[in-house]
């Protein structure tokens, strides 16, 4: 990287941002927050709030220093790439990596020949005998790791396909040459039971990051999806083993702390649609802080040194807590859109939700060209 | 018909002019979404979202977790699969990680005919 790149980066995003279009919209606070302004105050639905960005380290260095020029209130790093390095991270828990290498090893052979190719085609029709066909092999993208479980699941959904297409090869007057790795991982049941073992894990993965990368997944979505991630791996998913998944826990919760944003916190805390696990999934740590520690360092940084004003938040977002808590919010209620998250509930206006309501209306995930300013 | 389609709010390309939308329409277009009655109010959680809902809620599930839906037909996918191409949930359609994949697909390629496929995995994995 060389110096400076976050700067220039940064007078591009500026520059992408004074245009005609936009005048009527905040695209920066640096003027208000000098004069004193707490950031709280600066909320309002004519204002661009966040960036939400990939994380290489220049974007990270732009992200930390737009906010920090008061440019945006806050940051947040994609939580659909946090998720795809939490696949990445799996890959290296043993049992992962036996059902990745063994599925590539399939898979590549299986792609790269064309006679294999067309041999097992033939074996899945005659397998499925007139019925539906479970898919065909898929190959693997190293830039989206999240897409090893498509690899992996349609390795194991082949399977019995794989392993009566050597058998017919064997058989035949001239038999196709399949190296050794190839026979051994189509054979092999350790692979198998590797493979078995981590489809449901991984194609739960993939499905978090397709959602995510949808582009509908407002805010709330970003703690919510990783919460749901770590309490599945504690308490499903108990075809992995005990350690394992102690093992895998690590890896959402330093890809969340590090892409995160205590606002990303507020926003999952203030969304009706997640109350009726919020208890339990709150109880999680993300390392040290617990996601009320984060909720009040947002409080915090929002208010600045206006102390009454933040127990005036804290009292607000307690009192939503309670309000949801004795009421409950019905089914079609949880479906509003974030930003009117003020209506469920059915009562006088929480301040502080109702002026996040345009944050936490914003998109979890980010690719740059600065499209989800 | 023509009346409708310029009508229509897209964040992928601008139908007046024919160019592709910039960092400002995407915030406008994000904006003004915000503030239509009719796209808030027919708004719906994700199937995912609340497939991960129940599933936490209820837990009276078998355990086993929300999973990927089943990859397409063989036929639909055997010609892009073995051609080298990625599927279509696999890639952006016209983002730099579609060219980063065929790079890897022409790399491994060339690899699996000189080196076996041991050393054409080794490169997937690096």
């Amino acid at each position: 990287m060389e110096a400076g790149t976050d700067d220039t980066l940064l007078e591009l995003l500026e520059a992408g941002l004074s245009g005609p279009l936009l005048r009527d919209v905040a695209t920066s606070s640096s003027a208000e927050l000098a004069g004193g302004a707490s950031p709280l105050s600066l909320f309002s639905s004519r204002r661009v709030l966040s960036v939400c960005t990939d994380s290489p380290s220049t974007t990270v260095a732009l992200r930390t220093r737009a906010v920090d020029r008061g440019q945006f209130l806050f940051a947040f790093g994609c939580a659909a790439h946090a998720a795809n390095l939490v696949a990445s991270d799996a890959a290296r828990v043993a049992v992962f990596e036996l059902a990745l290498r063994e599925s590539l090893i399939i898979t590549v052979f299986f792609a790269r020949s064309p006679r294999a190719r067309w041999l097992l085609r033939a074996v899945r029709k005659m397998l499925a005998g007139g019925g539906a066909e479970v898919g065909a092999l898929r190959t693997y993208s190293r830039t989206r790791w999240a897409g090893e479980g498509a690899t992996i699941a349609s390795v194991d959904a082949n399977l019995p396909a794989l392993q009566h297409t050597l058998l017919e090869n064997a058989h035949s007057a001239a038999p196709i040459a399949v190296p050794a790795p190839v026979t051994a991982a189509v054979n092999s049941t350790a692979a198998a039971d590797a493979i078995r073992r981590a489809s449901p894990f991984l194609c739960f993965l993939a499905r978090v990051v397709e959602h995510l990368e949808a582009d509908s997944a407002p805010l709330s979505s970003y703690t919510g999806l990783f919460e749901c991630l770590r309490a599945t791996l504690a308490k499903k998913l108990t075809v992995i083993s005990v350690a394992e998944r102690q093992l895998l826990q690590g890896a959402p919760e330093r890809r969340f702390t590090s892409f995160s944003d205590p606002m990303v916190v507020s926003a999952f805390l203030l969304d009706p649609f997640w109350g009726p696990v919020r208890g339990r999934l709150s109880v999680l740590r993300w390392g040290r802080p617990s996601l009320a520690d984060m909720r009040d360092a947002a409080v915090e940084r929002l208010c600045g040194g206006d102390v009454s004003a933040r127990a005036a938040r804290l009292a607000d977002m307690a009192g939503f807590a309670a309000i949801e808590t004795a009421h409950g919010a019905l089914l079609s209620e949880r479906n509003f859109h974030p930003s009117l998250l003020v209506a469920p509930v059915g009562v006088s206006v929480p301040r502080a939700a109702a002026r996040s309501g345009s944050a936490v209306g914003y998109t979890a995930v980010g690719r740059w060209r600065g499209e989800n300013v | 018909m023509f009346k409708t389609l310029k009508g229509v709010v897209t964040t992928r390309r601008n139908r007046l002019t024919n160019e592709r939308v910039d960092a400002q329409s995407r915030i406008i277009f994000n904006t003004s979404l915000l503030r239509r009655p009719d796209v808030l109010g027919t708004y719906r959680r994700p199937d995912a979202e609340h497939e991960l809902l129940a599933m936490l809620h209820g837990e009276t599930g078998s355990g086993a977790p929300v999973q990927a839906p089943p990859p397409p037909s063989a036929a639909d996918m055997d010609d892009a699969a073995m051609d080298g191409s990625s599927d279509g949930s696999d890639t952006d359609s016209d983002g730099p990680k579609c060219m980063e994949q065929l790079a890897d697909d022409i790399a491994v390629a060339r690899i699996f005919d000189t080196e076996g496929v041991e050393a054409a995995v080794d490169l997937l994995l690096s």
